[in-house]
């Protein structure tokens, strides 16, 4: 209790709370550009932490991976462009919304979902902290690639249109994600003896052009078709909608579910959070009484993944302070900053300091908390870029695509890749493939091939080592179940419209 | 046109299939999937639905009379704008990040229909500079800088 006072007062220290709303505040803006990630706002803000307390920094940066986190949304919401990767899944309901004009709403749900879900994985590291570690080190290559499996049976239910289409739709991103050096044997794959295509297509281009790019193209085709005059077009005045607690929580167990998949998968090393948004957003789906409604604006397809990536925020740090291994690669810059204040995360942290420890949980909680209050102001100067009239907004979605790509390795190939990425994006909207789907395979196939390679490698060739282990057993078993339900449903449905026109 | 994607995509599917055989083959004992396996896989079972959508096109087409290399027509302002912004990215690497994206930005939303010429001016300096500010001076991004006498010329901008 002592303990807890002390960590409560060291926090709540007028500079510390000054220190913690700059840094969600700076953590929602760079999360809201898209190109810049957690990352790299967390590495640009190091050098000012040098002469703070060992708290302080520590607090603050956890700030901006929260802020960051949820930021990433706006876009996500505003411009179908995701600002951070955790926000993939976010684009798949929070564009449709702000679309039908209820983009406020869409933010206040974004905000919201993201409070809970940081708000649930500090409280859950109070608690759990050293169980959830010993069990994320129970993870091998079965139980990854098992993961990955599961991240990828959310197909069906994103691509409830025309499952065939996304199925073929995410084949080819599983296939973008081989093309490279295999990270096996070290052979290169499909790279046609180009330096650049040695290192892997990465996601984050691959996204921006076919979400972001190409919805400008399909929007210019739609208003063209439609005999509308583009520059005549203007945006409604948009402001984070403040949920009524009474709707919020009655989705309860979808976002206590959603927080508990993001928790769990933020615990495991390298998994991130947007596997879990992903993860989360097709369990709402399959769950859900109403799928039909999902990828169209509902509040569920919403909440689900900004909770869960919240809450992988809050995961990641569980292995990073308990273990020394970092949870995702934001968490590895957080602890890189552990020792340059001369703290060493591992095992003996919780014992040599419970004061810090609970210190940055308190942090998080509070950070998370100011997300409504902070979270208010950014989202209106975010939202009055939607004032522009359509071509200038359109071109500034293009610009700021282009160069938020050629920011993550300042390689000119990258903004290559948003062109030919827009160019697909767009007939695949046209024809109804799924973007998502691709993007899901593209981010999991990596995962997924290495993973399933190791394990065989490891157990000699023998496929046994996927049903021996518990863990990989239950979740290959889970990832089936959410794979055959939605097609399972589908034919129900149509086997039904079939006999009601007999 | 939707049939012209199919073509599109599984004769890209077939040249890769072959390419993937000729990766080499089993290295580490265990690894029995190889190098080639996950990819091959993945592009049979991609042209094997392909095959469906195909057959499900070509049923659906007769189905209603029209024919199956209809709806070939690609909007004239969309290609319009993608030639734009193929433009933009083979002038960033000549003339800069800079005077591409003034560029750019003036031109694509004049293509895009908007016609107040001065307000367009104005937005095109203001968003260059603010992306200039925030990725080249605020997070150290290494913009593009262009060639000879304008490469020189940018590093008193960034």
């Amino acid at each position: 209790m002592t303990i807890l006072l002390e960590s409560i007062q060291y926090v709540f220290a007028p500079l510390t709370l000054l220190l913690v709303v700059v840094g969600t505040a700076y953590g929602m803006v760079c999360g809201g550009l898209p190109g810049l990630s957690a990352s790299m706002a967390i590495i640009l803000l190091l050098p000012f932490t040098y002469e703070m307390q060992p708290v302080q920094a520590i607090v603050i940066l956890m700030a901006v991976y929260i802020g960051a986190a949820c930021g990433g949304s706006i876009s996500a919401i505003l411009l179908r462009t995701p600002g951070t990767p955790e926000a993939v899944a976010t684009t798949f309901d929070g564009y449709p919304m702000a679309m039908k004009g209820k983009a406020g709403r869409a933010l206040g749900l974004a905000v919201s979902a993201s409070s809970f879900g940081g708000i649930f994985s500090a409280v859950a590291m109070v608690f759990c902290a050293p169980l959830l570690a010993m069990a994320a080190l129970k993870f091998q290559s079965a139980e990854y690639f098992a993961l990955a499996l599961m991240g990828l049976s959310c197909i069906t239910s994103i691509g409830s249109k025309n499952q065939l289409k996304a199925i073929f739709s995410a084949l080819l991103g599983l296939f973008i994600s081989t093309i490279g050096l295999d990270t096996i044997n070290g052979l290169d794959r499909f790279t046609f003896g180009s330096p650049f295509l040695m290192n892997g297509i990465s996601y984050i281009p691959v996204m921006i052009g076919s979400f972001a790019v190409a919805e400008v193209f399909k929007n210019i085709e739609e208003r063209a078709k439609h005999g509308e005059n583009l520059g005549e077009l203007t945006a409604t005045k948009v402001s984070l909608e403040m949920i009524k607690m009474r709707d919020f929580f009655s989705k309860w167990h979808l976002l206590i579910k959603s927080s508990i998949i993001g928790t769990i998968i933020g615990i495991i090393p390298a998994a991130g959070g947007s596997i879990a948004s992903l993860v989360a957003y097709g369990e709402a789906s399959r769950s859900s009484k109403t799928p039909e409604e999902f990828g169209k604006g509902c509040d569920e397809g919403l909440l689900a993944p900004e909770s869960a990536n919240n809450a992988a925020g809050g995961g990641s740090m569980v292995p990073t302070m308990i273990l020394g291994i970092p949870g995702s690669p934001t968490a590895a810059v957080i602890m890189a900053a552990f020792m340059i204040h001369g703290l060493r995360p591992g095992p003996l942290l919780l014992k040599d300091q419970p004061i810090l420890l609970n210190a940055i949980f308190i942090g998080m909680i509070l950070s998370s908390l100011l997300l409504f209050v902070v979270g208010r102001f950014i989202t209106r100067q975010f939202a009055h870029i939607l004032k522009l009239p359509y071509p200038m907004l359109g071109t500034l979605v293009i610009t700021l695509g282009i160069v938020g790509a050629y920011s993550l390795k300042n390689s000119f190939y990258d903004i290559i890749l948003v062109l030919i990425f827009s160019i697909v994006g767009y007939f695949f909207d046209r024809f109804k493939f799924s973007n998502p789907a691709m993007i899901l395979g593209l981010i999991l196939g990596g995962i997924a091939e290495n993973n399933l390679r190791k394990q065989m490698i490891v157990s000699g060739g023998s496929l046994l080592g996927f049903v021996t282990r518990p863990i990989a057993f239950i979740v290959m078993a889970v990832s089936i179940f959410t794979f055959i339900s939605p097609l399972i449903r589908v034919m129900r449905e149509k086997g039904k419209s079939t006999k009601a026109a007999a | 046109m939707e049939l012209v994607f199919y073509g599109i995509w599984a004769a890209l599917l077939l040249f890769l299939f072959v390419v993937a055989s000729g990766i080499p083959g089993q290295t580490i004992k265990g690894d029995i999937i190889t190098a080639s396996g996950f990819p091959m896989a993945i592009i049979l079972l991609a042209l094997l639905l392909l095959t469906i959508l195909v057959i499900g096109y070509y049923n659906k087409c007769k189905k209603e009379g029209k024919s199956v290399l209809s709806g070939i027509d690609i909007n004239k302002n969309v290609l319009a704008n993608v030639g734009v912004v193929a433009g933009y990215i083979a002038l960033m690497n000549i003339v800069g990040f800079c005077i591409s994206t003034l560029l750019f930005t003036f031109f694509n939303a004049r293509i895009m229909g908007y016609r107040k010429i001065k307000v367009l001016v104005v937005f095109a300096i203001i968003l260059t500079a603010s992306l200039v500010v925030v990725f080249g001076k605020l997070f150290y991004i290494p913009l593009p800088r262009g060639m000879g006498i304008l490469r020189d010329l940018s590093y008193y901008v960034y």
